[in-house]
């Protein structure tokens, strides 16, 4: 039932509501003497639509006796009454408009503009606001007060005049020169014949950024914008324009104010997809032996890759991704995630240059991370030219868009709008496989690293795009066999999107007019044929799975020209999903959050160990910082007074910061070289900073001369991380290094960024001590273990309480005796009978511990709640936490010092050395959490 | 009493997966098309699979067995081991809800011609309902595999309570991809690729007519 629109009779909700003053009304409004009486009108209607009738319960009373044939049909008249009612409500004009736009729409800011309502709503809006007298200002219209207005108002009145004068002047000219432009017309073909300037790519060097329309260059100097930028500034929340991120206005996240139906589209219906045009490719070419050498020195070094196991991915079958890193004197250190794919070798080359593989020139793509773009290109630059015969590298940055795609319609929508360019089936092999994908619902149930690559139509041919059929394929054989044989090795031709030429014919779509009158002069319902004026455009489409669970989406990546990323663009998110509604648009929060979701870390920011994880990391604890400073007084946490029990005052390190430094011992900020001389690993990396050097030309030297401290701190891959683990020497991790972990709590809590995470203290006595002190010490005196400034010594013991009864029992039998002492008195069990409701409740009121005098605040425990750790026991900081949607309760991903989880998981075993106490930063009370190396 | 002439399984005992190689693993691929909600009718799928090199006949199981046809309206709700009971009702009833309204858009004679139609159609959908329905023409399948079967039997249980909806079970068969990869990341060996073939409970539920 609708409650809104229920009220009981004669309480309307608009009572409050003043009636405009009699007087003010005749004096002013003549004009609209009607209104203060339709606003009457309106009034005893929606009273009378709110009124419900019932009749009095006794009227079905005859002397006594209840007349039950009348009762109930007086019951059944006030139930229609009921229904009737609320019929009427809602048909007369109860709620406004503000309170219908859907719920993703709604907004409290100049709700009185009627124009931030949908349009289909705007007349009524409009009529209500007249009716209310609702004050509308129109922006523009309104006198400018400052004199920077004053200064943009006069600009824009001039540069209207010249437009004018503009517009004038072409109308008078076609009059003049009208004949000419005619003789023009008809020559039938040009003599001569210029092929349009193809961009400049040079080598071994950055390229500059497409050449950008005049109109717009103000407002990309020192940004580039992406090729959808006009569509999504409209439609989300874009990096600050003096803040661009990476160099790049990048989406932030959708104006819409629900996350709830992304999540949902992206793993049970529909699809999301983000315009990652701003992910940098770079081209590699050279011998095969050369290339191998680069990437071997970039990280590559699994032997499977470069024998018969990695056939496939030399072939240009499969791609690669992971982790490149770069060798720094004593250790490798990561610079980012990246994909490589390599072209194939055209078929006649193959049959004779199959043995030498010094001869044969291979291409290859890196497809990497903005943030460590210009890390991965300088690295490359310098292993690039070590070579003999020399290799080059090409920054096809503004060359090569992309867009990513996930949920189950991310197939059936990317089948919507690509079409293979030859229609014909056999003219290109990949593209048939890819028709053949119908009915797939999730990326990752495609081999493992497959990709697609073949050239496709222009979208726009086909635009508005339709529905495809997605035939019921659960038991197509032929579609299991796509996906187990994945028979992409036939016919394996060079890809278009490696050919520069192919590339910039794609970028040469028609225009939208010419599109538009083909369209016009062919039947309607009849598709366009395609002329040798649509040139194909190359696409690879990569399958991705991200996350290791079994069920979870996977993710396309389909990267085009950057020119041809528009119009693929606007069909995607026009395309008609079969499940209801058009893909979603994302944004990079979005992108985030549904990592976090998937437990998978996000790059950068869940790499504080890499140089562009580190500057994200400060980027953000600037941004932290300015919100903190931003609160008035009182409502700040104010880090030196916080309390963490048995003595403990002020927050462990900076409050608003994954406080590395701190863990590490590490000095703090740029106190530059002296103190840094106990850290050798600083002087090893004087280029850490130099990400920045695009962004701030005059700062990069600064950076180089006082490495930002942090820059020590290295990231540490699981597979190593296991190794050390696994190893039977006690071999310590190295200096400074960690390792990121997902966290789950075990119980309550959920973490947000910069929270502590506290490993489990020792056993302090090697006596087992009685887990018992909470239930029967006396609070008065306090426990014998407690020393002022140290947390209770049985503090292990009543963390290991914490842990949720499945669990425990495993443990074996000490820890469940802990839990049944320290524990609050058991729940009743729902099903209990009043001898053992009986029992418990006298059982209870024995053990618990006397409410008054109460102990001395946060002495032993926080509100019956163990003690956070002390600060030796820190490990790490979460660099990602919130609620997950997927989980349903708190998950965090974070960074873990290795040094100290690996002597801890040494020590005490793998089950409980993976526990740890997560604590907010500025709160006290910390939740018991276990983390898994990802 | 034994049956003459058995029909030979597919998944009989000779077709037996071969056991793992050594140091390698089970990486299992996501189901393939449980989460997708709409089908069109099986003239697509006949053609796509046209080109099979399989001696299967299109559209079947591999027992030889073809799924009904679905309406193109049915809700797909895929259930797993760990979905709360009640949010999984919810979404059978919210997908009951938005089923398709067949009069909707229809000028008014023939919305009330439809009317009469659903009242003779209690009539005429009485031998429909003394008969087995053999259709899948439901208006939201629940569909389980593994340990989520019991919890679909249960919602199933649950809603065939009441009395104006008609809950079916169906079993079939879903074939499920693994790949079978080196644990060893530097080890030299080709990575392979095995069907498995997996139950799987659907539970469809429409309304009673």
């Amino acid at each position: 039932m609708d409650r809104r629109k229920s009220f009981p009779a004669g309480k309307a909700p608009d009572a409050k509501r003043k009636e405009p003053p009699p007087a003010a009304n005749n004096s002013k409004n003549q004009a609209h003497d009607t209104r203060p009486n339709s606003h009457a009108l309106k009034r005893v209607k929606f009273n009378d639509a709110r009124n419900i009738r019932s009749q009095p319960p006794d009227a079905a009373l005859e002397d006594g006796r209840l007349d039950l044939q009348k009762f109930l049909s007086a019951r059944e008249y006030e139930i229609k009454a009921l229904e009737t009612s609320m019929r009427k409500c809602k048909a007369s004009n109860a709620t406004r408009v503000f309170q219908q736009v859907p719920r993703a729409m709604r907004r409290r800011t100049a709700s009185h503009n009627v124009k931030r309502v949908p349009k289909r709503l705007r007349e009524r809006a409009k009529r209500e606001q007249i009716g209310d007298n609702t004050p509308t200002v129109e922006a523009r219209k309104r006198r400018p007060r400052t004199t920077r207005a004053r200064i943009r108002a006069e600009t824009a009145k001039k540069l209207d005049i010249l437009a004018a004068r503009k517009r004038k002047r072409r109308l008078e000219k076609p009059a003049v020169g009208g004949a000419m432009v005619k003789g023009k017309e008809g020559d039938a073909k040009p003599t001569v014949q210029s092929r349009a300037p193809r961009p400049k790519i040079r080598r071994n060097t950055l390229n500059e950024p497409p050449k950008i329309k005049s109109k717009f260059r103000k407002r990309q100097l020192n940004k580039t914008w992406l090729p959808t930028h006009l569509w999504h500034a409209k439609r989300a929340t874009m990096a600050e324009p003096s803040k661009p991120i990476w160099r790049f206005a990048i989406p932030i996240t959708s104006t819409e104010k629900c996350y709830r139906p992304t999540h949902r589209a992206s793993g049970q219906k529909g699809a999301v997809a983000w315009d990652m045009s701003y992910m940098s490719t770079i081209g590699l070419y050279g011998s095969s032996l050369g290339v191998e050498r680069v990437l071997r020195a970039l990280g590559l070094t699994q032997e499977g890759l470069w024998a018969a196991r990695g056939q496939k991915w030399r072939g240009g079958s499969r791609k690669w991704s992971g982790l490149l890193s770069k060798d720094r004197k004593e250790s490798r250190r990561i610079i980012g995630p990246a994909t490589i794919i390599w072209n194939p070798e055209p078929a006649a080359e193959t049959a004779q240059e199959l043995g030498d593989p010094k001869r044969s020139q291979r291409e290859l793509l890196i497809r990497t991370h903005p943030s460590c773009f210009l890390e991965l290109f300088n690295e490359l630059l310098k292993l690039v030219k070590m070579q003999s015969p020399q290799l080059h590298i090409e920054d096809l940055r503004f060359e090569i868009g992309s867009i990513e795609l996930t949920g189950p319609g991310s197939t059936e929508a990317l089948l919507g709008i690509l079409k293979p360019y030859d229609d014909k089936p056999g003219a290109e092999y990949q593209a048939d496989i890819f028709e053949s994908l119908a009915g797939v619902t999730n990326p990752a149930s495609l081999p493992k690293d497959a990709f697609l690559a073949f050239s496709a139509r222009d979208p726009r041919l086909a635009y508005p795009p339709k529905q495809v059929n997605v035939p019921d394929r659960t038991t197509d054989p032929a579609l299991l066999e796509t996906l187990t044989k994945w028979p992409v090795e036939k016919n394996l031709a060079p890809f278009g999107l490696f050919s520069r030429d192919t590339r910039h014919r794609a970028s040469q779509l028609p225009s939208q007019k010419s599109i538009n009158r083909r369209k016009g002069s062919s039947l309607p319902g009849k598709e366009v044929l395609v002329t040798a004026a649509d040139p194909p455009i190359p696409v690879i489409l990569l399958a991705s799975r991200s996350s290791t669970a079994v069920q979870a989406q996977g993710t396309w990546t389909l990267m085009a020209p950057w020119k041809c990323i528009l119009p693929i663009w606007y069909s995607l998110m026009h395309y008609p999903l079969s499940t209801g509604g058009n893909p979603r648009l994302g944004g990079l929060d979005e992108q985030r959050q549904i990592a976090f979701e998937q437990n998978v870390p996000w790059f950068p920011g869940d790499f504080p160990g890499t140089d562009a994880g580190l500057s994200w990391e400060l980027d953000q604890q600037i941004k932290r910082k300015r919100d903190w400073d931003r609160r008035p007084k009182g409502k700040r946490v104010e880090w030196k007074s916080l309390d963490l029990g048995a003595g403990r005052k002020g927050e462990i390190g900076d409050g608003l910061a994954c406080d590395f430094e701190h863990l590490f011992g590490l000095p703090k900020n740029n106190i530059s070289g002296l103190n840094n001389t106990q850290n050798p690993a600083i002087s090893d990396d004087p280029n850490a900073m130099e990400l920045d050097h695009l962004d701030k030309p005059q700062g990069a030297q600064a950076s180089e001369d006082s490495p930002n401290p942090m820059a020590v701190i290295k990231q540490m891959t699981k597979a190593s991380f296991g190794a050390l683990v696994a190893s039977p020497t006690n071999e310590k991790a190295p200096n400074s290094s960690i390792v990121t972990v997902t966290l789950t709590f075990t119980g309550r809590g959920v973490a947000s960024p910069c929270a502590r995470i506290y490993r489990l203290p020792p056993q302090k006595s090697p006596m087992p001590v009685l887990p018992s002190t909470q239930a029967e010490v006396p609070a008065t005196e306090p426990p014998p273990s407690t020393i002022f400034g140290l947390p209770p010594s049985d503090l292990r013991e009543q963390w290991l309480g914490k842990l949720p009864a499945k669990s425990t029992s495993s443990l074996g039998g000490k820890g469940r005796q802990a839990k049944k002492q320290t524990s609050a008195p058991p729940r009743m069990p729902p099903g209990a009978d009043l001898k053992t409701r009986k029992r418990l409740l006298a059982a209870s009121l024995l053990t618990a511990e006397p409410q008054f005098p109460k102990s001395s605040t946060n002495q032993t425990d926080v509100g019956r709640h163990p003690l956070c750790p002390g600060e030796e026991e820190l490990i790490g900081f979460v660099t990602a936490g919130a609620f997950s949607l997927s989980e349903g309760k708190g998950t965090a991903i974070g960074s873990l010092s290795a040094e100290k989880v690996l002597e801890t998981v040494r020590e005490t075993g793998a089950r409980e050395g993976h526990l740890c106490v997560v604590r907010n930063a500025g709160e006290t009370v910390g939740w018991l959490a276990r983390w898994e190396v990802v | 009493m034994e049956l003459s002439d058995p029909k030979p399984l597919a998944n009989r005992p000779e077709t037996k997966l071969p056991p793992l190689p050594k140091g390698s693993r089970i990486h299992k691929r996501p189901l393939p098309s449980l989460s997708h909600t709409r089908r069109q009718p099986a003239k697509a799928a006949s053609k796509s699979s046209s080109n099979s090199s399989s001696n299967m006949l299109p559209g079947c199981d591999l027992d030889g067995y073809r799924m009904p046809p679905r309406a193109p309206h049915t809700v797909l709700v895929k259930v797993t081991a760990s979905a709360p009971f009640m949010s999984l009702v919810k979404r059978v009833r919210a997908g009951l809800d938005t089923g398709p309204q067949k009069t909707k858009g229809l000028p008014l004679t023939a919305r009330i011609a439809a009317l009469g139609v659903g009242t003779a159609g209690t009539r005429e959908g009485a031998p429909a309902a003394r008969g087995p329905i053999t259709d899948a023409l439901d208006d939201v399948v629940l569909v389980a595999t593994g340990r989520a079967i019991q919890k679909a039997l249960e919602v199933g249980a649950f809603l065939m309570r009441n009395k104006e909806l008609v809950v079916l079970f169906r079993t079939r068969s879903v074939a499920a991809v693994d790949d079978v990869v080196a644990e060893d990341e530097d080890a030299d060996v080709e990575d392979q690729v095995r069907v498995r073939h997996v139950s799987c409970v659907e539970v469809g539920i429409r309304w009673a007519k």
